[in-house]
């Protein structure tokens, strides 16, 4: 199982960033706008802007004097809209899930026809092209806004903590006990993408054996939902009671899985760095 | 309708039988009692339904006004005998507009107080309740927490809240101007 979780942590994603035109000097072609790089899966992209920003800084019509803001900055991913004509419209990103989760739900690579392909040939680089940019607003009211800087990401990954700790044990007294010194260690996990970190605190708020509830949402495109799963229920029920219908075909942590495994298995195995298992229904 | 036709048509027949004796008379007379039967059936038919709605309207509280015919209304209290024992799907809460009790409680004493109760859309997003504070406080931030513990994601809807976290039929939510749970 420790070997399953390991290679799921150091998942990754090859990401192609294109500043918006509006935020880059003149005259310059979408090549000059664009860097790649990768991204792990349990990370979130806003924690990497600054990163991004400094790639950026020369090409940027205004220079940046404080990267520890980002505060109206976001992420749109180009998204699908019809298969058959080849339409891409573009989706604001939600920076408060895992980017790897954002990709599974939002990537044109999940759909039914694309993830045949993919299984049928080697030798393929899939890259997420995302386009950054800068407004007066957020675009809709899908995305949180962030008004200080990396503290409130460091909070909202603690507040998800403690949502799934009381999902879990039915309180959330398990992860406020925790000392300062350890919630700092969890965090630095992240921040460092170190596994053996994240494990040590980790072990203390994930049961050995579920008795309860197990924190699942399930994407659906943009859409998250967020239902009551028992532990004891396969990922089949839960699916069927939420949606009214069979569903067989989803992805978890990028890995098409079959529904018929038990929820708490599914979790034990592949739940996300915020402590949430995050499950995406592959699109038509 | 059809259950109506499948009795008359025996009668065609015995019609057909007693053709030999005096035709047009007993014509007449067939046509007519074949009428009266079908009158009686469209009776018994109209009374049948009306009976089964407004039984059914009994049981769910619904009222009979909006669920006029057998099938409508077995589905309302099939989806109404689901409803309550499990949770509700994001579409099924969208359709059933169905409203949730929130219970505000102040942290600390310095924070201004506001009314205990709310009912809100189980539609709405957590967002919508962290605004209203907003407006009634007057303040340019607050910090929410559900049941003491955990601040929410804006996103969150209510009633997905209110399946998870819910004590008896009511979302406890705490405020405050500043970090508390942190």
């Amino acid at each position: 199982m420790d070997d399953i979780q390991k290679l799921i942590w150091n998942g990754q994603l090859n990401i192609e960033i294109t500043l918006s035109q509006d935020l880059a000097i003149a005259n310059l072609t979408r090549e000059a706008r664009q860097i790649n790089f990768k991204i792990p899966r349990n990370a979130y992209i806003i924690s990497y802007l600054p990163f991004i920003l400094m790639k950026f800084e020369s090409i940027l019509k205004r220079k940046i004097t404080n990267y520890d803001d980002l505060c109206n900055w976001w992420f749109s991913a180009e998204q699908q809209s019809n298969s058959e004509l080849k339409d891409f419209t573009e989706t604001p990103l939600m920076w408060n899930y895992p980017i790897g989760v954002s990709y599974d739900a939002l990537s044109s690579n999940f759909t039914r026809e694309t993830i045949n392909k993919i299984n049928n040939t080697s030798n393929i680089i899939n890259v997420w092209k995302l386009t950054l940019y800068k407004t007066e607003k957020y675009p809709t009211n899908t995305i949180l806004p962030i008004y200080t800087g990396m503290e409130e990401v460091r909070q909202q990954f603690m507040h998800q903590w403690k949502q799934a700790c009381y999902i879990m044990h039915g309180s959330a007294k398990l992860f406020m006990s925790l000392s300062l010194q350890e919630t700092t260690i969890l965090w630095d996990s992240i921040v460092e993408n170190d596994h053996e970190k994240f494990l040590k605190v980790q072990k203390k708020i994930v049961p050995v054996q579920f008795t309860r509830n197990i924190p699942l949402r399930i994407h659906t495109g943009v859409q998250v939902v967020q239902p009551v799963c028992r532990s004891d229920k396969s990922l089949k029920n839960v699916l069927k009671i939420e949606f009214n219908e069979e569903i067989t075909r989803v992805v978890v942590q990028g890995i098409e899985i079959s529904t018929n495994y038990n929820a708490s298995d599914l979790y034990c195995r592949f739940y996300s760095f915020d402590g949430f298992l995050y499950v995406s229904i592959i699109k038509n | 309708m059809d259950h109506s036709n499948a009795n008359v048509k025996p009668e065609k027949q015995d019609l057909a039988i007693s053709d030999n004796s005096s035709l047009n008379e007993k014509k007449k007379i067939n046509i007519s009692e074949q009428l009266q039967f079908i009158s009686q059936q469209l009776d018994q038919l109209t009374h049948t339904s009306t009976n089964n709605t407004s039984d059914s309207s009994n049981i769910t509280g619904i009222d009979t006004t909006t669920n006029n015919t057998n099938n409508n209304s077995k589905e309302t209290s099939d989806f109404n005998s689901k409803r309550i024992p499990i949770n509700i799907s994001q579409d099924n809460i969208k359709n059933n507009k169905e409203k949730i009790n929130i219970r505000f409680s102040p942290i600390g004493g310095s924070i201004k107080q506001i009314n205990t109760k709310m009912i809100i859309a189980s539609y709405q997003p957590f967002s919508t309740i962290i605004q209203y504070i907003k407006k009634r406080l007057n303040l340019p931030h607050v910090y929410l927490y559900i049941n003491n513990s955990f601040a929410p994601s804006g996103q969150q809807l209510v009633g997905e809240l209110y399946e998870q976290f819910g004590i008896g039929d009511e979302l406890c939510v705490s405020y405050c101007g500043g970090v508390a749970f942190g």
